[in-house]
């Protein structure tokens, strides 16, 4: 059980780095644009940065299976906190995706990605709690 | 909390403790009925949105017929339902033969123009749709007021999908359009991921295209991509049709009820799938309940044994354990309604545009669709196992039940 959580984030940072690329790609990749105009295309922008931030959300999985105090396990917790508060923002502000619902990042990455880092937010926020209440318990004891 | 507060409490302060002395398992819990909402509403809330959005969509075009090219299926159905660039048209002279004969009360030409790939202003693979403002009565009707339905120069009418808001700035070929007005959502591509343009304006666009450096535009001149037709009460569609078909073989003339026959054909098809899926899950999921209550309130065995012992009654025990089960499976129920709605609500561009499919999902759907009715069902289900679960525990002397035996 103790696994649950860092396999649960290691596997929503491998999807995060997947989807701009392969599962819902992003217009670049899509294929449906030429590549010297979809390589200055705020999605394809906004699909890198999601996949570094699923790197970070990776490295963050792996950081909390590895820290020993209860300090590194929260630090690496907000990491993937931020990574994903980073992904809701690229995608709802700025780069952001086209405009038009007819490109491949509108009506496939966008909602992807979004609902991907509400899923590691609210793995993030569970972790939190449990991590707050273990050093709250070891303070009483 | 003060020492004095959390040293003493009532019965309610020990239910409550009982309660949530394992946090794990009650999310757990709450996790699975969630999940098991989730399909099931999901299933129905999808089956609702397409069935909104047809209505809505047949209702919104408001002709009787609709002339297309011979051929043309899929791009029309992929226009139609996903709002995808699609561009065909029908031969020269056809619309004006169309318009005299008797019993075709109104023609509307439109023409079906993409945008041109562009990373400027990222609108590149928008559906333009170019409509002689003077003869429409599929757009301008809907339009919110008399002010805004004459759509004045460089105006452009966007679809409810397209992210720019009235008085923002579209540029197409060269030209720059301002938003007129949003459309309201309809779930039907066609609608709400569309630039509507009047032809005087795609003349314009045409000219501005011919600039040095930009794209050329090359509209087909008389030869529109489809022509809608509203008939007289007294004349018979098949007729008109009919007299349509004769005076040009290479168009087809669809009734707009045709016309969603394939999306109402595989919702058909959804529906047949629907109801051995839904009882399928309906006894998966009962079967899931039943040995996820077993085992949780097996777990509280001893809580049982302890409450019978401090001389609280069978019932009351009953009745305060039916209440933690009952708020325990609304909130279930209520998280995995909301996230299947949440879900379906984000994809539903992706079910317009890549499924082409008409979907369109509100709070109105979740009536229309029957889901309060499934939870509420479901919620019963989950009420009545919990009863039985600890009816039969209660048949045990306490004592048996504070070692955890039986």
């Amino acid at each position: 059980m103790k696994l649950l959580l860092p396999v649960s984030l290691l596997v929503t940072g491998a999807l995060l780095m997947a989807i701009p690329r392969w599962i819902f790609p992003v217009c670049l990749y899509a294929g449906v644009m030429d590549p010297p105009i979809a390589l200055r295309m705020h999605c394809t922008l906004t699909g890198n940065i999601t996949q570094w931030l699923g790197a970070v959300t990776i490295v963050s999985a792996i950081a909390y299976v590895f820290s020993s105090s209860r300090g590194y396990r929260s630090c690496a917790l907000v990491t993937a906190a931020l990574a994903a508060t980073g992904t809701l923002f690229i995608y709802l502000a700025r780069p952001g995706v086209c405009q038009s619902i007819s490109m491949p990042c509108r009506p496939g990455t966008l909602p992807a990605a979004m609902l991907l880092a509400t899923v590691q937010a609210l793995l993030v926020a569970t972790g939190l709690w449990k991590e707050r209440n273990n050093s709250a318990g070891a303070l009483r004891d | 909390m003060t020492e004095a507060q959390t040293a003493t409490f009532g019965l309610p302060g020990l239910l409550w403790r009982l309660a949530t002395r394992s946090p794990l398992k009650l999310f757990a819990m709450l996790g699975l009925l969630a999940i098991v909402s989730f399909l099931l509403s999901g299933a129905l809330l999808f089956k609702g949105g397409v069935e909104m959005a047809t209505a809505k969509g047949m209702g919104r075009l408001g002709a009787d017929l609709m002339v297309v090219p011979k051929g043309v299926d899929v791009p029309l159905q992929k226009g139609l339902f996903g709002g995808v660039p699609a561009s065909f048209s029908l031969p020269r002279g056809l619309e004006e033969q169309i318009a005299v004969i008797p019993g075709v009360e109104r023609t509307a030409p439109q023409y079906f123009l993409s945008s041109a790939q562009a990373s400027c202003c990222e609108t590149g693979n928008l559906l333009i749709i170019g409509f002689d403002d003077k003869k429409d009565f599929t757009i301008i009707p809907w339009t919110k007021g008399p002010a805004v339905r004459n759509v004045g120069e460089n105006g452009v009418l966007v679809g409810g999908a397209v992210m720019k808001a009235p008085g923002a700035t579209l540029r197409f070929y060269n030209h720059t359009f301002t938003v007129a007005e949003m459309l309201e959502k309809t779930g039907m591509g066609y609608f709400d991921n569309s630039a509507f343009i009047p032809l005087d304006e795609v003349a314009r666009m045409e000219v501005s295209s011919r600039s040095p450096g930009a794209v050329p535009l090359d509209v087909p001149w008389g030869r529109p991509s489809v022509v809608l037709l509203k008939l007289s009460h007294s004349a018979r569609p098949d007729e008109v049709a009919a007299q349509i078909q004769r005076l040009s073989p290479e168009a087809k003339i669809l009734t707009i009820s045709e016309l969603f026959w394939k999306s109402k054909q595989r919702m058909s098809h959804m529906s047949r799938l629907l109801v051995p899926v839904v009882l399928t899950a309906w006894v998966v999921a009962i079967a899931i309940t039943l040995s996820a209550q077993i085992l949780y309130w097996s777990g509280r065995k001893q809580n049982l044994g302890l409450l019978q012992a401090l001389g609280m009654s069978r019932p009351a025990i009953a009745m305060f354990f039916a209440g933690e089960a009952l708020i325990l499976a609304t909130a279930g129920m209520a998280a995995g309604a909301l996230a299947a709605f949440g879900s379906l609500r984000m994809f539903a561009p992706y079910i317009n545009v890549v499924e082409g499919l008409p979907f369109l999902l509100d709070f109105t759907v979740i009536a229309a669709g029957n889901v309060h009715q499934m939870l509420g069902v479901f919620m019963t289900t989950a009420l009545v196992q919990t009863l039985i679960i600890i009816g039969w525990m209660l048949r045990k002397e306490p004592y048996v039940l504070i070692r955890g035996e039986g």
